[in-house]
């Protein structure tokens, strides 16, 4: 009767074992691999180098959406990536500072995402962040934003209706146990990397010589980028230059007064590098749509771009690594507006278009 | 017996075979070493780091970042290799201490190259043709995709940026900053040495930028209180640029 008793135990765990792995089971879905998400890049821009171990495909891309717009992320399903980068606000969320998980603020302002896929050396306002898909992590698990831990995303993510299925499409993964961060951060990369704008703003189609200037914007053109002997130079272009008006270096422009370099109360790259030079220094952001993504600096502290125009020309304070290209602006008020005039020659709405970044739910 | 004396000499010929032809593969390493000094010091990015500038002034760096470009190794008898391509120093990413500083940048390139060379060749700066480019021509992660290395409003790259603080005991203080631009810009650089490149080592090739000389002389320097930021193609970054090609050895 003992061992009738014990055989009768023995296959209920076997049944058992048997059945969770049938949940775990994806098999019966039918899987064929996703085809390539292709988007067209701006012929002015680099071409961004595509990641061989993440390639980008429309299983990637959707299942990366879904993560990005839903708060299961967050630890009571509260926030989302798209709580802080709206794309309304070309990817940032109009705040000074971002609420995270119980209203906490942390000390950034939120980043545009936008053309993210192009930067190179780091991601964040200090660079903490070598690529997109280590950037797709961090926020999880930061205490001021989702304060989730991974562990539990992924049990939520095994537990959820469809998210299994998700990645299955994009990774062809045969178990649920195969869900990992970096499968969600994976999918995540692939879906941001498609958000690029700037290649139909007036600034790009009058290079192409598809429209014209006023004289106020041309002025503003030429004091950006010192083009005209004759004007001062507004110095813009040293830190928000190249083809995407931004930089990959990080920059003091003046916005606190330090004597020392222990002096600042964000040491932004420099608590990454830990390099003296490097504290109080910020990454330059793109200009391309930054009249979407007020406020500004990396705390949000000013309101409009007249007050960023304000600083650079009334506001630098002293540093010992203020960048000296910032410390040296000579530009009268009306010059001031007319580079406001030529940035906004930079506004390309035109990824607002594409169905692919809006929110799935 | 004598079949597997024969096995054995197949075996010893094919090893041979193989052994010789890995040999022929390999190719040599030439790591070349490029230090910032100033004045024949340690230069360092890093506070405290103030070295003696014209007429009592100290001098700081913040930043010191060029293309260096073509390197090749030139014997007298005329043979001339070339080992090097496109590379863009960063000088304050390295030397941000006195022991960095010591140790400078290096760089490791493959060559074919074996035997004694009396100089050392490169370009400063970008040649025409790579100047007539621009960051959408190349993929992210390239050197030339690099906005912060190319200036719009030019269509041309920037060769060199040199940026720091200048300082004198009466409390007058200047932030500079030079950077250069434009085809004619570019310098060739030639630097006698003797150099011997061996098989199977890695030969180490050491250059120099002294700091000091690329502001002049003492009879004639930057005024940089006056000249502090610099960078249009102008008869200045012409001038600059011949001192700063002569300040590598």
């Amino acid at each position: 009767m003992r061992n009738f008793a014990y055989c009768v135990y023995l296959s209920c765990c076997l049944f058992s074992c048997n059945d969770e792995n049938n949940s775990n089971d994806l098999t019966h879905i039918p899987y064929t691999p996703s085809e390539a998400y292709i988007i067209q890049y701006p012929d002015s821009f680099p071409i961004p180098t595509e990641n061989p171990e993440n390639k980008r495909t429309k299983a990637g891309v959707q299942l990366g959406r879904h993560l990005f717009y839903d708060p299961i992320l967050s630890l009571d399903s509260t926030i989302s990536c798209a709580s802080c980068h709206k794309p309304e606000f070309a990817f940032t969320d109009g705040k000074a500072l971002s609420p995270g998980v119980g209203g906490s603020l942390g000390t950034r302002s939120s980043m545009s995402i936008l053309n993210a896929v192009y930067f190179t050396n780091g991601l964040f306002w200090d660079g903490r962040s070598p690529d997109l898909i280590d950037q797709a992590k961090q926020p999880v698990e930061n205490p001021v934003e989702m304060h989730e831990s991974w562990p539990n995303v992924e049990k939520k993510l095994k537990r959820s209706k469809f998210y299994p299925e998700l990645f299955r499409a994009a990774f062809g993964i045969n178990s649920k146990s195969e869900i990992t961060k970096e499968l969600a951060a994976n999918a995540i990369a692939q879906w941001e990397s498609i958000l690029i704008a700037g290649g139909n703003s007036r600034y790009y189609k009058f290079l192409r010589k598809q429209t014209a200037f006023n004289s106020d914007e041309f002025e503003g053109f030429q004091l950006f980028f010192n083009l005209d002997p004759r004007l001062p130079d507004a110095q813009c272009g040293h830190c928000h230059t190249g083809r995407l008006f931004a930089s990959s270096n990080y920059f003091n422009n003046g916005l606190d007064s330090a004597n020392s370099f222990t002096e600042f109360k964000d040491p932004g790259r420099g608590a990454i590098t830990m390099a003296p030079l490097d504290s109080g220094r910020f990454k330059a952001p793109t200009l391309i749509n930054i009249h979407l993504t007020a406020p500004y600096m990396h705390d949000g502290r000013l309101g409009t771009m007249d007050e960023v125009m304000n600083h650079y020309t009334k506001q630098v304070k002293k540093a010992p690594n203020l960048d000296p290209n910032v410390a040296n602006l000579r530009i009268s008020e009306a010059q001031s507006r007319k580079v406001l005039s030529f940035i906004m020659t930079l506004i390309d709405t035109s990824y607002l278009q594409n169905p692919d970044i809006f929110s799935p739910f | 017996m004598k079949k597997f004396g024969k096995l054995l000499l197949v075996i010893s010929a094919l090893c041979f075979t193989i052994f010789n032809c890995t040999t022929e593969d390999e190719t040599n390493k030439i790591e070349l070493i490029i230090k910032g000094n100033y004045n024949n010091n340690p230069l360092v990015f890093a506070p405290g780091f103030q070295y003696d500038y014209f007429e009592g002034s100290k001098i700081s760096f913040t930043r010191s970042e060029f293309f260096l470009n073509n390197f090749k190794l030139v014997s007298k008898n005329g043979t001339i290799v070339d080992f090097g391509t496109l590379q863009h120093i960063k000088l304050q990413d390295y030397q941000y201490n006195l022991d960095k500083a010591n140790q400078g940048v290096k760089l490791i390139f493959e060559t074919d190259a074996v035997g004694d060379f009396d100089a050392l060749r490169f370009d400063l700066g970008l040649t025409q043709e790579l100047n007539a480019t621009n960051p959408s021509n190349y993929r992210t992660g390239h050197i030339l995709a690099e906005g912060d290395n190319y200036w719009s409003g030019w269509n041309s790259y920037i060769f060199s940026k040199t940026e720091g603080s200048l300082s004198d005991q009466q409390g007058k203080s200047v932030l500079f900053a030079y950077h250069s631009g434009f085809n004619n810009a570019l310098r060739h650089i030639d630097i006698s040495k003797n150099i011997q490149i061996k098989p199977d080592v890695l030969n180490s090739i050491t250059i120099e930028l002294d700091h000091s000389k690329i502001f002049g002389t003492k009879t004639d320097y930057v005024d940089i209180y006056k000249d502090n930021i610099i960078h249009e193609g102008t008869d200045f970054i012409n001038k600059f640029m011949d001192q700063f090609s002569k300040s590598f050895y």
